[in-house]
């Protein structure tokens, strides 16, 4: 029972980070109410997409072949760092309200264009943990023989989920209780870091997928450094660093140059999206002084 | 009700005594050279990791550092299992008795640890070792 309260709240613990931080957004902004049926859209299709790759797992369908599949969760890491790095930026662009925007059409369209993108965030944020969850649960259910062993599973379930959702209320807690800016400075931190170990989670099935027969130079496989002794990625706050924050007890120097790439075109955007919209800004205002001309 | 929960408060205690006994029992056989004996050894040698229900079989392996090299996870319990190393950078879920292929890159000398995500608490241990 303690086995599936902990495999359901530790898989479930990235998705909720994801959704609680959308979710609190959309609570606190004019206008983008609307976004929360994207996210109850994107859970949805997470749920389908979590079954449907629990079934490969378990060998019931065979849809994905083993290269293919491998291919698919580097393109599914990407995807939602790439898409989490997007969200960061449209948050940033967006102040208190989006309803000024919604009323001109070509920043509708931008806005309908965003709110695939938190729908396709949601679905592989739940829809890849939750396979393993899944597949998981099934295999626990098959074991099941008493009433009292079905009883203590769907509690077990049920308080894993729980313990789970305390972020999601402290996430909407601390919406409610700091300031905006400092509830987004936080969480936009949290969202990036999110970003950068998904990352480097597929930058790492690449290395040991399809790089695996090149020989890259050798200081690409040295350690870098080793702090297993302190923190290792066996214990419970090891794990969870590793896959929320990219922590690892003894990067590599190919960790080391993903988390840095990684790292340089965040910034960069970001960088240009700031001097993009002080520029957007000053031709406005001055196009709304002098009408005429 | 009181045991699940002393279970899930003290998993490490229990389970690394669990892991201690079943140490003593199963010492990983090691070749002439010291080093673990891979199950084949065509070209890059391979390692076969049997897990049962949180057991990891054998708790030890001894490969060469700065060799490429791979492993074999089988789930030979009766439940799922998810054998991973953020230190070896694998992961991979594992049905009842499914296996997987995995890669592993060159190793600095070292100790690298590896453990059933779904039950936490048993580490293995993984000694790369340069041939002498």
């Amino acid at each position: 029972m303690g086995q599936i309260i902990f495999v359901v709240a530790r898989e479930s613990i990235e998705a909720l980070l994801i959704i609680g931080i959308l979710f609190a957004w959309m609570s606190s902004r004019e206008g983008a109410e609307k976004g929360k049926h994207w996210i109850y859209a994107g859970v949805l299709a997470g749920l389908g997409l979590a079954t449907l790759l629990a079934l490969t797992l378990v060998g019931v369908t065979h849809f994905l072949g083993g290269e293919a599949r491998s291919w698919f969760e580097i393109g599914m890491l990407t995807l939602a760092s790439t898409l989490i790095v997007q969200m960061v930026m449209w948050m940033r662009s967006h102040g208190r309200t989006l309803k000024k925007e919604m009323e001109n059409r070509l920043d509708r369209d931008l806005s309908a264009a965003n709110w695939w993108g938190v729908f396709f965030l949601v679905t592989i944020a739940v829809g890849r943990e939750g396979s393993e969850t899944a597949m998981f649960l099934y295999g626990s259910f098959l074991q099941l023989a008493t009433w009292a062993s079905y009883a203590s599973f769907f509690g077990a379930v049920a308080i894993g989920l729980a313990i789970a959702m305390v972020l999601f209320y402290l996430l909407q807690l601390g919406n409610r209780f700091i300031s905006w800016k400092w509830f987004f400075r936080i969480t936009e931190i949290m969202l990036l870091f999110l970003g950068a170990s998904l990352f480097l989670t597929a930058s790492e099935k690449l290395l040991n997928g399809y790089l695996s027969n090149v020989d890259l130079p050798a200081w690409f496989y040295s350690s870098v450094w080793n702090t297993s002794h302190i923190l290792s990625e066996s214990s419970l706050i090891g794990d969870l660093l590793a896959s929320l924050f990219a922590y690892r007890s003894r990067p590599i120097g190919w960790d080391l140059v993903t988390v840095a790439v990684f790292a340089l075109v965040v910034w960069r955007l970001l960088a240009w999206q700031s001097t993009r919209q002080a520029q957007q800004t000053r031709p406005q205002t001055q196009a709304a002084a002098n009408p005429g001309g | 009700m009181k045991t699940t929960f002393t279970r899930l408060f003290f998993p490490l205690v229990t389970l690394a005594a669990a892991a201690s006994v079943t140490w003593a029992a199963d010492v990983p056989a090691l070749g002439p050279d010291g080093f673990s004996l891979p199950m084949s050894d065509s070209g890059v040698p391979t390692y076969l990791i049997e897990m049962k229900d949180g057991q990891l079989i054998p708790p030890q392996l001894v490969v060469p550092a700065k060799t490429r090299f791979r492993i074999v996870a089988r789930n030979i319990g009766s439940k799922p299992a998810e054998f991973e190393s953020n230190q070896l950078r694998l992961e991979k879920v594992l049905f009842m008795g499914a296996e997987a292929y995995m890669n592993v890159t060159p190793l600095d000398a070292g100790s690298y640890d590896y453990f059933d995500e779904f039950s936490p608490g048993v580490d293995g241990k993984l000694i790369a070792k340069p041939r002498s």
